[in-house]
């Protein structure tokens, strides 16, 4: 009788291991089909691609006169969201029913303010379900005509804030350091001396390209953002 | 007659313990496959992570600017010498543009992730799939 109870207990011994090993099983299913994470940067990825291709199309129809600018901050939004749509579209058939393959819906806004000078301002802006996934934007914190201490000449100094920040997770941030900008007047390239201080940017020009200037600002996505000053 | 008792004592516990063997062996390649797991996670983290540093460092979007050296460069400085890797680049039909991998890469035992990038046109899709052994 002690001997069938020995088997006994070592049969259910052995019925516990094995359901032990098949819950590990599941565990690995579960992990291969785990792709969270690069889906995020996909999304990261794609809607960056969209204000990209949004604003440097928006800003060179604006620089050649194509548009004016009360009318620019309606078509980037637009071209943003059809080229999300779009691409979004695309992505679902290269990756058929996969759950990769089904992108979020978002809200692009892209609008500048259109005042020159001091209290011009950009914003490009990302959201999902009122959740901010991307925010954008600059403004000119100071613009002002200065009488130069060492020659006969008067300049024009913008002080300028920029900012990029990209949240992809509670966790990260992700936030733009360098910044390329440029300066037309009237379809042309301008010339000036800059200086940085955080995220602060000082530009100074000749004085005579006071309220002409388009300043063109691209970040590190190859988003541009534009202020007129 | 205790003699006979002791003896069917004995076959008993080698029958018991013959079960719990059988269980043993039977279950083996599960208790391998749990440590297998541990080391598949730990491949798969590491390529989603490098994928997405890559991403968000901007040197993944090299790519459509054929700069295939910078984000060679990049992974290998990234992923540690003990791991293999292969970094392989498709458009949107799957057609491999581009490959590259370290020369003790072992495609049997790789977990692998895949992203996508997108550039000036919504339909220019490229994916990389970064595969690690």
């Amino acid at each position: 009788m002690r001997g069938q109870a020995l088997i006994l207990t070592s049969f259910v011994i052995s019925l516990i291991i094995i359901a032990l090993a098949f819950t590990n099983l599941r565990l690995q299913v579960y992990v291969i089909d785990d792709e969270e994470e690069t889906k995020t940067s996909t999304i990261f990825s794609f809607y960056t691609s969209a204000l990209s291709y949004a604003t440097n199309k928006t800003f060179h129809d604006l620089l050649n006169g194509n548009i004016d600018c009360a009318l620019a901050s309606q078509k980037a939004t637009n071209d943003a969201k059809t080229y999300w749509n779009q691409a979004t579209s695309n992505l679902k058939v290269i990756f058929k029913n996969s759950s990769f393959g089904t992108m979020p819906n978002l809200d692009f806004e892209i609008t500048s303010n259109c005042l020159k000078g001091k209290g011009a301002s950009f914003r490009a802006k990302v959201q999902e379900n009122n959740t901010i996934l991307a925010n954008i934007t600059s403004y000119v914190f100071d613009a002002s005509l200065r009488a130069s201490n060492t020659s006969i000449g008067v300049y024009y100094y913008i002080t300028i804030f920029i900012s990029s920040v990209y949240i992809i997770s509670e966790d990260l941030k992700i936030k733009d350091s360098s910044y390329n900008i440029t300066a037309y007047s009237q379809g042309s390239v301008v010339d000036f001396v800059a200086q940085r201080s955080g995220d602060f940017f000082t530009l100074i020009f000749d004085g005579t390209y006071k309220d002409k200037l388009l300043i063109e600002i691209k970040n590190q996505e190859n988003i541009v953002l534009w202020l007129f000053a | 007659m205790a003699s006979h008792r002791a003896i069917s004592r004995v076959i008993e516990a080698l029958l018991a313990c013959l079960l719990l063997t059988m269980t043993m062996f039977f279950i083996n390649p599960y208790l391998a496959s749990n440590a297998m797991i541990r080391s598949k996670t730990e491949k798969k983290d590491l390529a989603e992570k490098t994928l997405a540093y890559l991403l968000y460092t901007g040197i993944l979007r090299e790519v459509f600017k054929g700069n295939y050296f910078l984000i060679v460069n990049a992974t290998e400085a990234i992923i540690p010498v003990e791991y293999g890797f292969r970094i392989s680049l498709y458009n949107s039909s799957w057609y491999l543009m581009w490959s590259y991998q370290r020369s003790y890469f072992d495609d049997a035992d790789s977990e692998s992730s895949y992203i996508a990038v997108n550039g000036n046109s919504p339909s220019n899709i490229l994916i990389i799939v970064l595969a690690i052994s």
